[in-house]
């Protein structure tokens, strides 16, 4: 048995196959009903309603092959609530010290899954500006986590969101804002659904639970340059004129084509209505403004920035009050997982304080703190060497008292610069 | 895609079927309806892509690998494969002439994995070097190490006439 041999057997084998004459006939018939797909967002509400039942199976795509023309059963995407329990908050240090804390310090951007407690890197995405018809556009290459090899892979996907619990991603094709979201399985590497939209949407968000997605819509693309955006609108300010800062302006320009949201359904892979929001509900000047949700999954968020503190709308894109036993944050990490401590602002050191009584209970050398992978540790940016260069850095695990400092990743060279990853995590 | 590109693409599938073909038949493991939705899934990947695509030839292939391995991941968790022959084992490599170990290696390479399967293509069908390999089915030059010593050592399992095949007769 030698290499010819096994060279020479595949060869013979791979002979007796029948070639099909139409195979591109079939690939542009699949594109025609990709086509009618999108279409399908187009029609009327009355219409809709009829035609779901027509379209679901063109919109949710088979099981086990849904990139094959081969038709099937309409499926539901079998998403499980995911619930942030007790047993969750160290699950991996107690049961499985050896996967509490994966690390990858040898590669920049990493090339193995990185994850410390109850957080994972799900994703990571470079940048770079690029001109598109005269304008500036940020674009993002994203890289998702397989888990099954915990691993990072390149994608082609213009924006991507991972669930909590790692099992699916919502993704948008290029060319952004897109008019259709993507449910993808990340352990089987496939989109397992489409959901098709008339206004087409340039962000989207996991609930907490991981069973619905809040899809922001934008008219133009949301990650233009504010200078390439010509459209701004004054809006009243908010924040009133001061003794202390006389100049306030009466009016501040919004530079977002943001339009409003839809709530998904996951399982069923629809969206409910569409929901405009004025982009004067905040004072926030970002061209991309996406909404999120609330901590408890009941409202929609989005960060006001002048006043640093969320703002909150129900389901229907009314204006509403803040959740019962909300706190408001600073940091990306927020409040810990039993609710006790409190992570504070980004810039070093940083500081965890005590809920209830705003003691400081820590200090860290860090840059920011990311999130909480247990009650003790927390996830953050910590800067190389002896931090001379504060863009020079990676992400680290440190405790809450700040004495131990385990690096989860090598020091990113600049990360303002072009090319520079930019993770995201996410519950695992 | 205009007319112009849309004549391309076909004179494209004209031209390079029977090669991707072959190859889609030997990844699903020599199953010609397989086979067929699996290099329709990768055509009809690159027809949203075509115009964009500098060698639209690696990127159907690079589909196809990836693909049939991630429908194989389902597929081991819904059912084991099944396959039609239980190759015979005659009595020993002395009796076996070179035409019969083929057929019997070809029955032993059907019931390998698609990621085994796909791995010894790559390396020893299309002579890719293992980082090659690796790249395209996205995955660590370890993991195809380790693979490759895998899927012998299941060659050899399966068929006892295969209990010479040694990886270092193979890697080159």
């Amino acid at each position: 048995m030698t290499p010819r041999m096994l060279k020479q057997t595949l060869e013979e084998w791979s002979r007796e196959v029948h070639v099909p004459a139409d195979l591109a006939e079939r690939a542009l018939r699949r594109r025609s009903r990709l086509r009618l797909t999108r279409f399908a967002g187009a029609v009327s509400c009355a219409a809709l309603v009829a035609a779901v039942a027509l379209l679901v199976p063109l919109v949710v795509a088979p099981r086990f092959a849904p990139q094959v023309d081969t038709g099937g059963a309409p499926v539901v995407v079998p998403v499980q609530p995911y619930r942030v329990q007790p047993y969750r908050v160290q699950p991996y240090r107690a049961s499985s010290p050896a996967r509490d804390v994966l690390a990858d310090t040898e590669n920049s951007p990493p090339k193995k899954m990185i994850a410390a407690g109850r957080v994972a890197v799900s994703a990571y995405f470079t940048w770079r500006r690029r001109a598109v018809a005269g304008r500036e556009v940020m674009d993002r290459t994203w890289y998702l986590l397989d888990p099954v090899t915990e691993s990072y892979e390149k994608t082609e996907w213009g924006w991507a969101e991972v669930a909590p619990g790692l099992r699916w991603a919502a993704v948008l094709e290029k060319d952004l804002p897109a008019r259709r979201i993507g449910i993808f399985d990340m352990e089987k590497r496939q989109v397992r659904a489409w959901v098709s939209v008339d206004h087409p949407v340039g962000g989207v968000s996991w609930s907490p639970d991981g069973t619905r997605l809040v899809a922001t819509a934008y008219d133009d693309h949301p990650d233009l340059s504010r200078d390439s955006v010509h459209y701004g609108r004054r809006c009243p300010a908010r924040v009133a004129a001061t003794p202390e800062d006389p100049r306030q302006p009466r009016f501040q320009t919004v530079s977002t084509s943001r339009t409003g949201f839809y709530v998904v359904d996951v399982a069923t892979a629809t969206a409910g209505d569409f929901h405009a929001v004025d982009p004067c509900w905040t004072d926030n000047s970002n061209v991309r403004r996406d909404f999120a949700w609330s901590g408890d999954g009941t409202l929609i968020r989005e960060r006001s920035l002048s006043r640093w503190h969320d703002a909150f709308l129900d389901l229907a894109g009314r204006p509403h009050d803040a959740p019962p036993g909300h706190v408001a944050t600073e940091s990306k990490a927020g409040v810990s997982p039993d609710g006790t401590l409190l992570a504070g602002r980004d810039g070093m050191p940083t500081k965890v304080t005590e809920v209830s009584t705003g003691k400081v209970v820590g200090r860290q050398q860090v840059l920011q703190l990311l999130a909480w992978a247990d009650d003790r540790r927390l996830v953050a940016l910590g800067c190389a060497g002896t931090c001379d260069n504060e863009f020079r850095n990676g992400l680290v695990l440190v405790s809450v008292d700040g004495r131990q400092t385990v690096p989860l990743t090598a020091d990113r060279k600049h990360s303002q610069k072009p090319e520079a990853w930019e993770p995201i995590l996410t519950l695992r | 895609m205009d007319g112009a590109e849309e004549r391309r693409f076909r004179e494209f599938v004209s031209a390079r079927a029977p090669a991707l073909m072959r190859l889609a038949y030997l990844l699903t493991g020599g199953d010609q309806h397989s086979a067929e939705d699996l290099l329709q899934a990768a055509l009809a990947k690159v027809v949203t892509r075509w115009g964009r695509l500098d060698e639209p030839e690696a990127y159907v292939r690079q589909v196809m690998y990836r693909q049939q391995v991630s429908w194989w991941r389902l597929a081991r968790r819904q059912r084991e494969v099944s396959v039609a022959d239980v190759p015979e084992h005659p009595a020993g490599r002395g009796d076996t002439g070179e035409a019969e170990l083929r057929v019997i290696l070809r029955r032993a390479l059907a019931r390998l994995t698609s990621r085994q399967r796909a791995v010894l293509v790559l390396r020893y069908l299309e002579d890719l070097p293992e980082n090659e390999v690796a790249r395209i089915l996205g995955c660590s030059v370890g993991t195809v190490r380790s693979t490759a010593h895998r899927s012998l050592a299941r060659l050899r399992a399966t068929a006892p006439e295969l209990a010479d095949l040694r990886l270092s007769e193979v890697i080159s």
